[in-house]
């Protein structure tokens, strides 16, 4: 039998079960980081993890990181492997992210519609 | 002397309600998809799935001992084989994913304390366990000359197991999600 406290283990998966929710929500800081990386993909040239990583200087990398596989997990964004180095990952947009942007836009543009002419 | 006998009692409580729980979950399939029933041994939608990997991530092989009594106590005198082929049938439902997932969790690094489980590790587990009870259970059918339905039985065993994981699972993790919601840093 293993010797790890229980609660430890039902703490652990039970967050793992919950981040498998489709309603969970992002958390303001992960929608920050969408926000700009949808920013960012705007931009003709590919996004690295390293490079996100390094820009978000207000947190740790390792924060960084978490936050980074966070909205892969949430399926906001995908990873892949750099043609010449496997090990760079690079960045790219899951259709949900685009569909977020998407709803944004269209809600920003009825929001501007309801708005009176001045 | 007292310790041994609070750690054994502890783990008889385990097993009880892990058994129960298991023979209350299957309960409720049979009466709320009593019209996806392939077989006796096998559903197109089958909750309690998700409730295998789960057990034993939580409490290893103390849940594969749940899982016996529990798969037992389900299908105690509804195979029409006798007690042999009962035992025999229990043990290979709760090993089973006991082997599925100490292989999952030996593969995918995962720790005795689940620490950095996330929802693709449980995923994975779910295939892993639905794909080894298929084979398994099916297996065991096939070779005391109890398969009925071949192909099709096999492969309701493994969907009924992905997609009763994948509600189950779906429930759960709402529930969780809609009591904790997340919250940002300051």
């Amino acid at each position: 039998m293993t010797e790890e406290p229980l609660h430890i283990r039902l703490l652990n998966l039970m967050s793992a079960i919950r981040a498998m929710s489709p309603f969970g929500a992002l958390t303001a800081d992960e929608e920050q980081l969408l926000r700009s990386l949808l920013v960012r993909w705007h931009e003709p040239r590919d996004l690295s993890v390293g490079e996100v990583m390094r820009d978000m200087t207000e947190v740790s990398e390792a924060t960084a990181y978490r936050r980074i596989m966070s909205l892969r997990d949430k399926g906001l964004i995908t990873l892949r492997a750099h043609q010449s180095d496997k090990r760079v990952k690079l960045i790219d947009p899951a259709p949900l992210a685009l569909e977020y942007s998407e709803h944004v836009g269209a809600a920003l543009e009825e929001l501007m519609e309801q708005r009176p002419n001045r | 002397m007292k310790f041994e006998i609070a750690k054994l009692s502890g783990a008889v409580t385990q097993v009880l309600g892990i058994a129960i729980a298991w023979l209350a979950l299957a309960e409720l399939n049979a009466w709320i998809f009593s019209d996806l029933e392939q077989s006796p041994n096998a559903h197109w939608i089958f909750l309690p799935a998700a409730f295998r990997p789960l057990v034993i991530l939580m409490f290893g092989r103390t849940g594969a001992a749940g899982l016996v009594l529990g798969a037992f106590l389900t299908v105690y005198g509804t195979t029409g084989g006798g007690p042999l082929h009962e035992v025999i049938f229990s043990v290979i439902l709760g090993v089973t994913p006991w082997i599925a997932v100490s292989a999952g969790k030996w593969m995918m690094d995962i720790p005795h304390n689940l620490a950095g489980l996330g929802p693709r590790h449980i995923i994975l587990l779910c295939t892993l366990c639905a794909s080894a009870n298929a084979v398994m259970l099916n297996g065991y059918l096939w070779a005391t000359g109890r398969l009925e339905g071949g192909g099709t039985q096999i492969l309701a065993v493994f969907v009924g197991d992905l997609l009763g994981a994948a509600l189950l699972l779906l429930i759960i993790s709402t529930a969780l999600a809609l009591a904790f919601p997340s919250r940002s840093r300051g």
